[in-house]
């Protein structure tokens, strides 16, 4: 049986061409059809070739694999190249492009932290409760647990391109509430947290420092999550691309 | 990733241009995997193909070489995928006739290099980097 039509031959073959469609992607449709064509025609070369050079086709396929396995950083650096040089399918400028995956970036970074410290206070609380450092579950309990689940929900849809706005407006309320419910917390289940909102609280008079610096946290999370939803809002993506998500911003709020 | 210095081309882009040079001297053009077969290591392992096709992508770009997709219907008679036609350019003979000029000259450099020292070790003192060490030890 010919090399070319055998499993080894058809699967490493599939795996190189699934690869190069993977870091082609997003190119214009000549760039990436050229470089899919070219690539396909030396796998067809090279199992002409091994077959007339008596290669077994199991050495064939790690043959294949290892060449793509180490022609990878290229690849990569390649689709770089073709997207600085304008050759990227979505018009849409690169430094436009790297703002949204910078800001997807934050907004998910932030999104698990507000989700990892509501977890960390309903744990406090219950171990407080465990231990009988408190008598009685803090007021604040239902409203974290609430904020934690609803922060946990926006996450999932920030993580997805098309969900993404809502995801990052889902997080501004716990993001702008958690801070400052969770000093309260902490300051009756937590000795550190007792003491230093103590002594924060003994610096000059007016609203307490720590309900400052909570609340401006807080405040401050909340607006940029607002602000990276404001930058996913879908009604300007598709008035400029149309039906397909790129899953990134418009040029309509440049 | 390796970085070029200014004005030189990397080894592979040099190889890329004599070996394309030899192989469209007989078959008027040559395409990727001849490339990757006639530029394969001594354990008979072939460039990667993201190595060879970014190279030959830079080397189109610059100009040493251009490119031109295979007349489809020969391609359809052999049942193959067409191929991906290169030939070195003038501008890629000019520079690598220039290349091998500078490679000649820097061996050259290097080796009268050897030789100063090597007759400063025959006539008893010791090379430069000797002679400095010997010098900061007294």
């Amino acid at each position: 049986m010919s090399v070319i039509r055998t499993a080894q031959y058809r699967s490493a073959s599939r795996r190189v061409l699934d690869w190069c469609a993977w870091y082609t992607r997003d190119l214009v449709p000549e760039v990436a059809g050229e470089r899919r064509d070219e690539i396909a025609s030396d796998l067809h070369d090279h199992a002409v070739w091994a077959e007339e050079a008596g290669i077994a086709p199991t050495r064939l396929r790690r043959d294949i694999v290892l060449r793509a396995i180490r022609g990878i950083p290229h690849d990569l650096s390649w689709r770089a190249g073709q997207l600085r040089a304008g050759f990227a399918a979505d018009p849409m400028p690169l430094g436009t492009r790297r703002v949204g995956t910078t800001l997807a970036a934050l907004v998910i970074f932030g999104g698990v932290l507000v989700v990892a410290f509501g977890i960390f206070l309903l744990v406090r609380i219950a171990r407080a409760l465990v231990i009988a450092d408190v008598e009685a579950v803090p007021d604040e309990t239902v409203m974290i647990g609430v904020l934690t689940v609803i922060s946990l929900a926006a996450l999932i849809l920030a993580s997805r391109r098309r969900t993404r706005w809502i995801g990052a407006l889902l997080l501004a309320p716990p993001s702008a509430m958690i801070g400052v419910l969770g000093v309260q917390v902490l300051y009756q289940v937590s000795a550190t947290g007792t003491f230093l909102v103590s002594t924060l609280s003994n610096y000059g008079p007016g609203p307490e420092p720590w309900w400052i610096a909570a609340a401006s946290a807080g405040g401050g999370a909340a607006v940029g999550f607002v602000g990276a939803a404001i930058w996913w809002w879908p009604s300007s993506r598709r008035s400029v691309l149309g039906a397909g998500d790129t899953g990134a911003r418009s040029s309509a709020t440049t | 990733m390796a970085r070029r210095r200014p004005g030189t081309l990397f080894p592979l882009e040099l190889d890329i241009l004599d070996v394309g040079t030899v192989l469209q001297s007989t078959e008027d053009s040559f395409y990727g995997f001849a490339l990757a077969k006639q530029l394969a290591g001594r354990d008979g392992s072939l460039t990667a193909h993201g190595t060879l096709y970014k190279a030959l992508s830079r080397m189109t770009t610059a100009g040493l070489i251009e490119a031109s997709w295979e007349d489809p219907a020969i391609a359809e008679g052999e049942g193959r995928p067409r191929r991906r036609l290169y030939r070195v350019t003038g501008e890629g003979e000019v520079v690598r006739g220039r290349e091998h000029a500078r490679l000649r000259e820097e061996e050259r450099a290097a080796g009268r290099a050897t030789g100063a020292a090597w007759s400063r070790l025959a006539a008893g003192g010791p090379a430069p980097a000797a002679a400095r060490a010997w010098e900061a030890i007294a």
